[in-house]
């Protein structure tokens, strides 16, 4: 089947070359979801970008440039490490009392039988509706724990994410400033950032963490900015952590 | 799929990319450290092309390595080798902070325009052609035609777009656009006779 757009046809070696104003882009890479002529192009083209990659005069990086990413990544690493450790850590009296529950109610076998039919309809349906979503949606998983960008002078940020709650965990961060406290902003997609109670300061070392009331569902982003003591209704200030959750 | 015990650089070491990524995605600093070896002096070499200043380069660099290990979960094989996916983040990023720069740039000029003795336009293109010039064209791109790798290196090494390029140089739009896809048209076509 030919291409029915082609002005949009020819723009693909250029969208290949990262040659497109931001509108072309756009329109170019939705072209290419549909039209299989161009995305036939795309493909035999891509070749000739990866050599444009590598096509290039050879040099060592810097040793400063390995020293300092590699000292973020230990910082953010150990924050990960510390958050994970704290989220693994159950009563141990919880799980032998939902294991006694469980045994309990399977040794009614009517209502055994029950149950097990209403957990085998349910995978069912959960399986039906999990194969029906596009594959270019992104999908969260239901534990995760995700890395912030800090624009702050210093500190690193993690975010710890559950299906129902989410905990922010900061380290070497700078103070929030006389009178002033950190607050956590929700975003939604074209939206403009919604306050949370969650407000916290950091201890001497930089270290804090804050819960997010309500957990993170159906957000876009997840913001800190420096606020007066009390929070704000919007912000006030740049943030200084934020987190793509979506 | 071999997943070392422990985390033994030795060990790390004999692990193709595709294995490290799955560590990565698991934010061990040691898989990133062995990744950032392997690679760095090619994403190094990709962003100083691009912006021709080392400090600039760096922050490229910088920019393209912590978002590889902060999204490594985002990495599948179906975009193709670590190593290309790792270039194509550098080169985003440098483009981008190449881009950045001009406009500021830009901006400062259109408040000294005044006091230029060459119209701004004449200046820029003048600049950006002697900087392909400058390069080392023992390469890939030298073995086009100078219309196309021109264009090409406009493009591809420098950010313009393909209607900045047809400014600069004074060329319909779709001279720049033709010239574009017969140059990697032949790019393509050098790398299947090589790859037979």
């Amino acid at each position: 089947m030919h291409c029915d757009n082609p002005s949009l046809q020819e723009l693909v070696p250029v969208y290949i070359l990262h040659a497109c104003t931001e509108e072309e882009t756009f329109l170019v890479k939705h072209h290419l979801q549909t039209c299989s002529d161009c995305q036939t192009l795309s493909k035999a083209l891509k070749p000739a970008e990866e050599l444009l990659l590598h096509d290039v005069p050879q040099m060592a990086a810097p040793m400063r440039l390995k020293s300092s990413i590699m000292n973020t990544v230990s910082a953010e690493a150990s924050l990960f490490s510390a958050a994970s450790e704290r989220e693994q850590t159950r009563p141990a009296k919880q799980e032998k009392k939902t294991r006694r529950s469980i045994r309990d109610i399977l040794t009614f076998p009517v209502h055994g039988w029950a149950v097990a039919c209403t957990i085998l309809i349910t995978a069912f349906f959960s399986f039906f509706a999990a194969n029906q979503v596009n594959e270019t949606d992104p999908v969260m998983p239901i534990e995760q724990t995700m890395v912030a960008s800090v624009t702050a002078s210093k500190g690193s940020a993690v975010l710890h994410v559950t299906d129902k709650t989410a905990r922010l965990t900061v380290s070497g961060m700078p103070s929030a400033g006389p009178g002033r406290i950190y607050q956590v902003w929700l975003r939604k997609k074209n939206e403009q950032p919604k306050p949370t109670d969650a407000l916290f300061g950091v201890r001497s070392n930089g270290a804090g963490s804050v819960d997010v009331p309500g957990g993170i569902a159906d957000n876009e982003q997840v913001l800190v900015t420096s606020e007066p003591a009390g929070g704000s209704s919007a912000p006030t200030r740049t943030p200084i952590i934020s987190v793509d959750v979506a | 799929m071999y997943m070392p015990a422990s985390d033994n650089p030795k060990e790390l070491c004999l692990l193709a990319d595709e294995e490290l990524m799955t560590m990565v995605a698991n934010m061990n600093e040691k898989a990133f450290e062995v990744i950032y070896d392997r690679h760095s002096s090619a994403a190094y070499s990709l962003a100083y092309r691009i912006c021709g200043s080392q400090q600039v380069a760096e922050d490229a660099c910088q920019e393209a390595f912590l978002s590889v290990w902060r999204s490594g979960q985002r990495y599948n094989s179906g975009l193709g080798s670590v190593r290309s996916w790792l270039l194509s983040i550098t080169h985003n990023r440098a483009i981008d902070i190449i881009r950045k720069n001009t406009r500021i740039q830009e901006h400062v000029d259109g408040s000294e325009e005044a006091a230029l003795s060459l119209p701004a336009n004449e200046e820029t293109s003048k600049q950006a052609i002697d900087k392909l010039e400058a390069h080392d064209m023992k390469l890939r791109l030298k073995t086009l035609p100078a219309d196309q790798s021109q264009v090409i290196a406009l493009a591809f090494y420098s950010g313009y777009t393909h209607t900045e390029i047809a400014d600069l140089l004074s060329l319909p739009v779709g001279t720049v656009k033709g010239r574009m896809r017969l140059g990697l048209d032949k790019l393509r076509v050098q790398l299947v006779k090589e790859r037979s």
